[in-house]
């Protein structure tokens, strides 16, 4: 046990690297407001998630309430922290699991196969306390306003959230070790763009199920006479969501006692299973990820003529971007996919839900307002910005880089044209997140162009400027010592500083959307455009000036 | 081709002191050995050539550009590899070469007559298509030898190039530096191999502490002991605590 001990202990120090800021920041005092801005960056970014999970959250337990079922917004949410638990628990999973660089040191120790799994399963299940927290917390302040928790229930619901990522993680794990057992490193790759898509249809899958559930397949007359038990359609897809939702909503009673040991016992089993699972195949998997697979071709004269071929600093600088990310699923899950994913999600029920009947009537009320339109067109620019902000490709694209920015550093580039190169591919990759956005907008109101070209263009612009400092500021102070790539965009705080700057912009452009409403709004979306192109014209401008120096003062000293 | 001048570097908010007032001056045409114990300074005056690290004091001239002023033309001047070639391991080995030679624009037509002869040398032809993640530690040192002498740089500067490679390759690639030389360009390397310095340099430089405690051919540094005192005798004798 003392192994187990000794190899958790030194894997949290290094994993969430608390021996360099003990170092750092107790022992030599030094840049000691490093932590206050991360800390600023994270209650920002916390904040901006947690007020619209939070409003999204009070009023579905106020309409839920009224048909004596308000328990159901938990379950919703507790399934959401749970489908997003495994969702990116499957990438985290593989990345500790294959991808991580001190396996070489770990293996050869004389560690037991299951020291190694339980230490690497713990790490990944204290990531993943942080979106359950985002979550679960508003969630329940939220059910807290319709239904008195009182402290016995915040106990439990402590309790709950401190198990609910795991029976996820558990499966996440068995299918990763399972999956990854049989592949060789080169096809792991397609495997994990694969697993992102099947993953993003199982998500749609239960997004229309849950959508379906509440409305089309059950009758009106069965909500009103309280026939149907939300709760029990809903989690039905996953039982330790009905489990987990009873243990807090039944604090207190035997049954809520009941369901909380469910809750726990079943994951003890799920943790369990994968230990069992995880001994017989890990190692087989680390052999797998170390065989060399050979494409064959011998680089010949003739070979050569075709591959060495000339391209300019620009595209080559902006390939090597391309290829490195695509090939690190984690990164094209957490900068691309997810970017892509998390507006469908979203506004998915518009198109299948009852809430799609609700907007129409809505989109209907508008087109006969006279700025009913236009209001709409600036709602619909701010979740696009909001979508843009918080991409974490610009705010991690020198993190990123880790132990090979050496060869960035000793390139005949300019730092100008290098900087560039990441800000393009970055924005390349974070703008389309707005593209569905615009989508639901077009079906749901159709608007004319104008409405729609407003919408996307104030958009982009309101989001680019926290994208442009997000990659400053991690030129300025870049986490280069990440152990796995999983590592270098989720453990990296840079990442939340987009959502800082975004929420520091939101509430600037909020002021002066108050100010400029009497004037027209019109008058407001135009003012608010051009004042977002122009700040995000300066910020690029003012980056590319400072490239140089910001550039030059980054060293490698490792 | 490499100058330094009064070049000091420290750590620690300046309580380590990595490299102190270091004056050293390599010709065009010259193989040139840095040697020294672990931490002497050799990977830090090496890093500051490069730009991976910025001296606290003093200038670097490569080629006759300031690595400080003038850092793009000082670097398109050299070729480098580190001590321990870390290289995207998600890019084939035919994906990297090619990234550096576009950098270094290096025409099509070059550089397929470079790579030929340096695929052969090194024997990387079949391996050139994997990702670089499965190339061994050997493998990934040929790939970054290859790398640095795509673009025939005037300065050659390698950290410790012979870690690594088997004795096939080390021998190749030392009648690579001699050619290297022969055509009036230079190489500048570290290395812990006092045999290998002692028969391949025109003159080694021994740094101790971070200060040049000794440079010049081996004639000259026999000088300072028995005439005929192999380099690792004089090394040792001149680091000695």
């Amino acid at each position: 046990m003392s192994d187990l001990l000794s190899l958790f202990r030194l894997s949290l120090h290094n994993y969430f690297g608390l021996t360099a800021m003990r170092i750092k920041y107790l022992h030599k005092r030094e840049k000691l407001w490093e932590p206050v801005l991360v800390l600023l960056g994270v209650v920002a970014g916390g904040t901006s998630f947690g007020s619209m999970f939070y409003f999204l959250a009070l009023t579905m337990a106020r309409g839920a309430a009224m048909v004596g079922q308000a328990d159901f917004v938990l379950t919703q949410f507790i399934m959401l922290a749970q489908i997003m638990a495994f969702t990116f628990g499957l990438f985290a999973m593989i990345s500790i699991f294959y991808f991580s660089n001190d396996l070489d040191i770990l293996v050869p120790l004389p560690l037991k196969a299951w020291h190694i799994l339980a230490t690497k399963f713990s790490l990944v299940n204290i990531v993943e306390y942080a979106p359950v927290i985002v979550i679960l917390m508003p969630t329940l302040i939220a059910y807290n306003q319709v239904v008195t928790l009182g402290l016995g229930g915040w106990f439990t619901a402590a309790a709950t959230m401190l198990f609910l990522p795991t029976i996820p993680l558990a499966l996440a794990g068995i299918l990763a070790v399972t999956v990854m057992r049989g592949v060789n490193r080169r096809h792991r790759d397609i495997l994990m763009v694969i697993a992102s898509l099947v993953l993003l249809g199982i998500i749609f899958y239960l997004q229309y199920h849950f959508t379906a559930s509440m409305t089309g397949q059950i009758a009106a007359e069965d909500l009103i006479m309280n026939r149907i038990d939300f709760v029990e359609v809903v989690g039905a897809a996953f039982p330790p969501a009905i489990w987990a939702t009873r243990s807090i909503a039944q604090h207190g009673t035997t049954e809520g006692l009941q369901n909380l040991a469910f809750l726990v016992l079943s994951s003890v089993a799920a943790v369990g299973a994968f230990m069992v699972v995880g001994q017989r195949v890990f190692y087989g998997g680390l052999v797998g990820g170390s065989e060399k697979s050979r494409r064959g071709i011998l680089y010949t004269k003739e070979v050569l003529s075709r591959h060495a071929v000339k391209r300019s600093a620009l595209s080559a600088l902006l390939r090597r971007e391309l290829k490195l990310f695509m090939r690190m699923p984690i990164w094209v899950m957490n900068g691309f996919l997810g970017a892509i994913l998390f507006p469908l999600m979203a506004f998915f029920p518009t198109f299948f839900g009852a809430q799609g009947a609700g907007l129409s009537q809505l989109a209907n009320t508008a087109r006969h307002h006279p700025d009913g339109l236009a209001m709409a067109t600036l709602i619909v620019a701010a979740a696009i910005a909001f979508m843009t902000s918080i991409n974490t490709l610009a705010s991690t694209a020198i993190s990123r880089e880790g132990k090979h920015l050496w060869i960035s550093k000793t390139l005949p580039v300019s730092a100008k044209e290098q900087v560039w190169s990441k800000l393009i591919f970055a924005l390349a990759a974070a703008l389309p997140s707005g593209l569905p956005l615009v989508g639901v907008y077009a079906f749901i109101f159709q608007p004319g162009a104008a409405h729609l070209i407003t919408a996307l263009t104030l958009g982009i612009a309101a989001g680019l400027t926290p994208q442009v400092l997000g990659l400053w500021f991690d030129i300025w102070r870049p986490f280069l010592t990440w152990t796995n790539p999983q590592h270098a965009v989720k453990n990296n705080l840079n990442a939340v500083s987009p959502m800082l700057f975004g929420a520091a912009l939101g509430l600037l452009s909020f002021l002066a959307y108050r100010e400029l409403m009497p004037h027209g709004t019109w008058l407001t979306l135009l003012v608010l455009l051009f004042a977002h192109a122009g700040l995000a014209l300066l910020s690029i401008t003012l980056l590319l000036g400072r490239a140089e120096s910001l550039y030059s003062r980054l060293e490698v000293k490792g | 081709m490499l100058h330094f001048q009064n070049v000091s570097k420290a750590y620690q908010k300046g309580n380590n002191k990595a490299v102190d007032a270091l004056t050293l001056e390599v010709k065009g045409g010259e193989i040139f050995g840095f040697l020294g114990p672990n931490g002497a300074g050799k990977t830090t005056s090496i890093k500051m050539v490069v730009g991976l690290l910025r001296q606290d004091q003093g200038s670097i001239t490569v080629n006759g550009h300031d690595t400080l002023e003038d850092p793009l033309k000082a670097k398109a001047s050299i070729g480098f590899v580190p001590d321990n070639p870390d290289l995207y391991d998600k890019l084939t080995g035919m994906e990297y070469i090619n990234f550096i030679a576009d950098i270094y624009k290096v025409d099509s037509l070059t550089r397929q007559r470079r790579l030929e002869r340096l695929v052969n040398i090194f024997e990387i032809g079949n391996a050139m298509g994997d990702l670089i993640g499965s190339f061994s530690h050997g493998m990934k040192q040929k790939l970054a030898l290859t790398a640095a002498l795509v673009h025939e740089p005037p300065l050659l500067i390698l950290d410790e190039p012979m870690v690594g490679l088997d004795p096939r390759s080390a021998h190749l690639f030392k009648e690579l530096m001699n050619e290297h030389c022969s055509q009036g360009k230079t190489v500048f390397f570290s290395t812990h191999i006092l045999d290998v310095a002692e028969r391949l340099c025109h003159r080694v430089g021994i740094i101790k502490k971070g200060q040049l405690i000794a440079c010049g051919t081996m004639a000259e540094l026999r000088q300072t002991s028995d005439p005929g005192s192999s380099l690792e005798s004089i090394f040792l004798e001149l680091t000695k605590q």
